[in-house]
């Protein structure tokens, strides 16, 4: 996977799991505005990432969830629990995306339909909850800011992609835009509409030809494909590679509405009239135009129209009609004809066919003389248009629009330096080095008077030959929009009163805050937190490294005696020992230091909380009030994620089967919402966390009969369980007390599967419950799992290790107080019968155990629960730190070993997992 | 070889534009907000700016207006965004870009703009 895709990937996981957290926080804080701008930053960052990518579901339903914060932001819509689902829904969703793409490892996923149908629901829900503020048959302008901004989106949008409409209207018959024309000329207005349907659009249920066809008042319509079909053996024929392009006189409006589901694929551009004089034909090569085209531009100069259309009828006569020429001239006649009076559309037809025609007349370069002669004719267009790349109009254009601006801010100096600075740079690429030094002129004039004046003029002669050639482009942008954008290239001597009068600026530069906020205190203050992330993988690499080094170091000892008594160098013996201490506390530090950063906070775990609670809650019709405490308690990874499910399950349980509806609770005394509490906290080297809820408590006696009817207990038991003792037996293995099996816990697994879940990281779990009152869970786990204390016995001449956690105490037992009980080994231990088993039994290892000379067998004392049994061994022998690895393999299904470990010496301890063993 | 500090609290876009700038052979800074860009043009100027809108601590304007207060060599600044409104463009030229470009921005798309602002665009 690609390091952008994986940087997605990891930030938008971070971005989820916070827009979650703010929901919830905003679940008990509606209004505070603060929490709901940082909601919407990240919805709508969520939404920009993905834009760097080919994920239009996931855009989709980020953009409707956008679009919904946004007005909820604006004080439209107001916060609602529903509002809350369904953003967390969306968000599921996007969950949903990202895991695919993090197993497809790219971001080109394949189509999809259920995916997509989803997103399709879910921008629809998030859409209705959007405040309806237009009439009811408007689908697409429910709300009004935003329809503008898409609309002077695809404003923008057509100006830059005005080269492209002229191809597209180019190969329109000249015949149907001279129609065209004439309606416009009557007040008609015509779109040209690109709709070019995604490659999947069939397994999404869409129907492109259906939406083309159903388009009312067509003028012109064509079908093509984006790019050449294949050969027919590997044409896929439900790929759609076709674009349509058709033009109509429906409005906008209509059209939005009309491609409002593939708003993205569709491109909808008004056309201007002068888009439609486009000369098309065949190109000539005898035809003399340069002669013809110097006495029609000095007729036009002159308004001696009868002469230019007399001279433009002779040299269409002169030409075969198939010619561009000819359409040119048919072209020019028919302006003429229509627009006598304005003379704009005909100069820039003469214009192109200078350039089209006589391409050498273009590339003369313009003077500065030739702007200012031309002042006399308005129809002309005033200085010779030189076409240049868009991004360089652009450029320039923002620039006058900037050196327009009618605000003195203290920046202005900056912005003056920032401009010139652009300026340079586009002039430079431009060629015009030699403006430059004016530049610097006007830019130092600009500064001593505090005012962009003298820098805009030098931008208004020096730029107008290529703001000219934009300046078609940006008049239609003008019209529509309240642009800022300084009056176009006739008002060159105009002065600069009249400009900055025309702007609107001031209304933006009084909106914004001070600025001297923005002082050098607040920078020096801030501190930024430094944090990195790194793949679990490699610091589980790191672990078992350090793990090696650590049996590795305890070699060194055993070779000190080996040069001692083996080699008799006890100088060298003492030098190795030396070294080891030193190895020996580097090697403890770097372990301290890795278990620091193996350290999660159990709120890692706890984050699901709040929305597992509350949606299992709303589920179940209740009210539960959640409190957690001590969120920032750390652990090792391995205990914090093997919390995880027990956790789940136990929260699930408590909610279902403990904690009454209101109803109930009233009735029982109790306050209507119930109180669920999740607490953790460190204690010496272990982890506490409990889960108390103040429900209804289980009734002993429920679960004695329950225990009984399953068989899990005898009848003698029945009687003898105290209630403490018939409460734990919902630990038991197949035992579940709901009457019936609800939804959400009791799902066949019970408390017997968490036990064991804890169990297996060394856990314990403790169960108080007061009938009526409430329940009390206890987990307590340990610190870290990585290394373990563990205690080395000798049985059957080999050496096995015991984890000191299950290891109450060791005792010595005569073998005369050894007594048979039904055929059970049992003894008394400090006035208690402890069931006795021999570890050579429980391995099958066909030996007996060995006593010492005394006849005293050495007892491991274990702790089972709240039990105690006695495993007899050879001897017991010293305890040591090690770290443990699981049995891999097929080796792993052995219950009965915890796993093993390397010693000192280079051979293999098996850790027995006593639990596992019986 | 022209530096050019990118200023985005989306580690994706950072590291989206950083791949499109280095490949065109700049040297790139990044900034994760408005006061962590100004702590960095502390250090020295950069050739060019590349800045979002939308940061926490300090968003794109007010770096922009901090910037062009500084007394020190002014660079261009292109401030990138996904609002297409009038009033946004309006605001981001007020508070010191110098270019307002929309989001997505394609690598074909914003290298011309980045080039020409460098004074290195060459006509194909």
């Amino acid at each position: 996977m690609n390091p952008l895709l994986e940087q997605f990937l990891s930030e938008s996981r971070d971005a989820i799991q916070s827009i979650g957290e703010k929901l919830l926080q905003l679940e008990t804080a509606p209004n505070d505005e603060a929490l709901m701008g940082e909601l919407f930053r990240l919805v709508h960052t969520l939404k920009g990432n993905s834009g760097l990518f080919e994920l239009p579901e996931m855009i989709r339903v980020l953009h409707a969830a956008e679009d919904l914060m946004d007005t909820v932001r604006a004080g439209e819509a107001s916060y609602s629990q529903d509002l809350a689902d369904q953003l967390l829904e969306a968000m599921d969703f996007v969950s949903a995306v990202l895991d695919e793409i993090q197993q497809a490892g790219t971001d080109s996923l394949p189509a999809d339909a259920e995916r997509s149908a989803a997103a399709l629901d879910l921008a629809g829900s998030l859409k209705q909850l959007k405040p309806e503020k237009a009439q009811p048959e408007t689908l697409t302008s429910t709300n009004p800011a935003t329809d503008t901004a898409t609309e002077s989106a695809t404003e923008a949008a057509e100006a830059a992609n005005d080269a492209d409409q002229d191809l597209a209207l180019a190969q329109v018959p000249e015949a149907v835009r001279m129609h065209l024309f004439e309606r416009m000329l009557a007040g008609e207005t015509f779109f040209w509409i690109c709709y070019q349907p995604e490659e999947g659009c069939f397994y999404k249920g869409e129907d492109p030809l259906f939406q083309i066809i159903q388009l009312p008042t067509l003028a012109w319509r064509a079908l093509s494909a984006r790019e050449p079909w294949p050969a027919a053996e590997a044409l896929d024929a439900y790929r759609c590679l076709l674009r349509f392009e058709c033009i109509t006189a429906m409005d906008r409006e209509g059209l939005l509405e009309h491609f409002r589901y593939v708003p993205d694929q569709v491109q909808i551009r008004p056309i201007a009239l002068d888009d439609l004089p486009i000369p098309s034909g065949a190109e000539h090569d005898a035809v003399p135009v340069a002669d013809y085209l110097q006495s029609a531009m000095a007729s036009l100069h002159q308004g001696d129209l009868p002469s230019l259309i007399q001279s433009s009828k002779v040299l269409l006569e002169l030409t075969a009609p198939e010619l561009r020429i000819a359409s040119a001239m048919r072209w020019l006649l028919l302006l003429l004809e229509t627009q006598p009076e304005d003379q704009r559309l005909a100069a820039a037809l003469l214009q192109r066919i200078r350039q089209q025609e006589d391409p050498a007349a273009t590339s003369m370069p313009p003077t500065a003389t030739s702007a200012n002669a031309a002042t006399g004719v308005s129809a002309m267009p005033q200085p010779e248009s030189i076409a240049i790349d868009e991004h360089l109009t652009g450029i320039l254009q923002t620039q006058a629009e900037i050196l327009a601006l009618d605000d003195h801010p203290d920046w202005l100096p900056g912005r003056l330096h920032a401009v010139a600075a652009s300026l340079r740079a586009a002039f430079r690429c431009l060629g015009q080095e030699a403006l430059l030094a004016p530049l610097e002129q006007a830019l130092e004039q600009a500064l001593e008077q505090t005012h962009p004046q003298p820098l805009r003029a030098w931008l208004e002669v020096n730029g107008a030959p290529y703001l000219a050639s934009a300046a078609n482009a940006m008049a239609a942008l003008e019209s529509q929009t309240a642009s800022p954008a300084p009056d176009d290239a006739t008002s060159l001597d105009s002065s600069p009163e009249v400009v900055t009068a025309s702007t609107p600026a001031d209304a933006a530069a009084s909106a914004q805050p001070p600025a001297r906020k923005f002082g050098r205190r607040l920078e020096d203050s801030y501190a930024a937190p430094s944090s990195i992330k790194v793949d679990q993988t490699k610091i589980d690499t790191m672990m078992n490294l350090i793990g090696e080094m650590i049996v590795a170091k305890n070699a060194l000892p055993y070779l000190a005696a080996r040069a001692e008594k083996v080699f008799g160098v006890r100088d060298l013996a003492r030098e190795i020992k030396a070294q080891y201490s030193t190895i020996h506390r580097i090697a403890d530090e770097m372990q301290d230091a890795i278990m620091q950063i193996r350290l999660l906070p159990v709120s890692f775990v706890f984050q699901r909380f709040p929305r597992l609670v509350r949606d299992t809650a709303n589920k179940l019709g209740k009210e539960v009030h959640l409190v957690m405490e001590g969120e920032s308690t750390e652990a090792d990874k391995n205990v914090i994620e093997s919390l995880a499910d027990p956790l789940v399950h136990i929260i699930r349980n408590s909610l279902d089967h403990g904690l009454e509806t209101a109803d109930e609770r009233r009735a029982a005394g109790k306050p209507p919402t119930g109180q669920l509490s999740i607490r953790a906290r460190s204690e010496s080297d272990r982890v506490v966390i409990e889960i108390a809820d103040d429900g209804r408590g289980i009734d002993p006696d429920t679960i004695r009969r329950k225990a009984y009817e399953k068989g899990i207990i005898d009848e003698q038991a029945l009687e003898r369980l105290s209630d403490q003792e018939a409460v734990n037996l919902v630990f038991a293995a197949g035992f579940s007390t709901a009457a019936k099996v609800s939804d959400l816990s009791g799902r066949g697994v019970g408390m017997d599967v968490v036990r064991n879940a804890v169990a297996q990281v060394n856990g314990s779990i403790d169960l108080k419950s007061e009938f009526g009152k409430g329940t009390r869970l206890r987990l307590s786990l340990p610190l870290s799992m990585a290394v373990s204390n563990v205690m080395i016995i000798q049985s059957a001449g080999q050496r096995f290790g015991v984890s000191m956690d299950a290891v109450a105490e060791t005792v010595r037992v005569p073998e005369a107080n050894i007594q048979l009980i039904k055929q059970q080994k049992t003894t008394v231990l400090r006035g208690r019968v402890m069931p006795l088993m021999a570890l050579n039994d429980l391995l099958g290892l066909d030996q007996p155990q060995v006593a010492n000379d005394d006849r005293e067998f050495a007892v491991l004392v274990v702790r089972l629960e709240h039990d105690f049994l006695g495993i007899l061994v050879d001897d017991c022998l010293e305890t040591v730190d090690i770290i443990l690895k699981p049995l891999a393999g097929f080796l792993g299904s052995i219950k009965g070993y915890a796993g093993s470990a390397l010693l000192g010496d280079g051979s293999v301890l098996l850790v027995i997992n006593p639990r596992g063993l019986l | 070889m022209k530096r050019i500090l990118v200023i985005d609290d989306a580690a994706t876009v950072r590291l989206y534009h950083r791949e499109i700038l280095e490949k065109a052979g700049y040297q790139v800074a990044e900034a994760i907000n408005g006061l962590e860009a100004l702590e960095k043009i502390e250090e020295a100027p950069f050739d060019l700016y590349l800045v979002d809108i939308n940061m926490p601590k300090l968003d794109g304007y007010g770096f922009l207006r901090a910037l062009r207060q500084r007394e020190m060599p002014q660079a261009p600044a292109i401030m990138i965004s996904t609002e297409s409104s009038d009033s946004d463009r309006q605001a981001a030229l007020v508070a010191g870009a110098n270019l307002y470009i929309l989001k997505p921005t394609r690598p074909e798309h914003l290298l011309p703009y980045v080039q020409s602002l460098l004074g290195e665009w060459q006509r194909t």
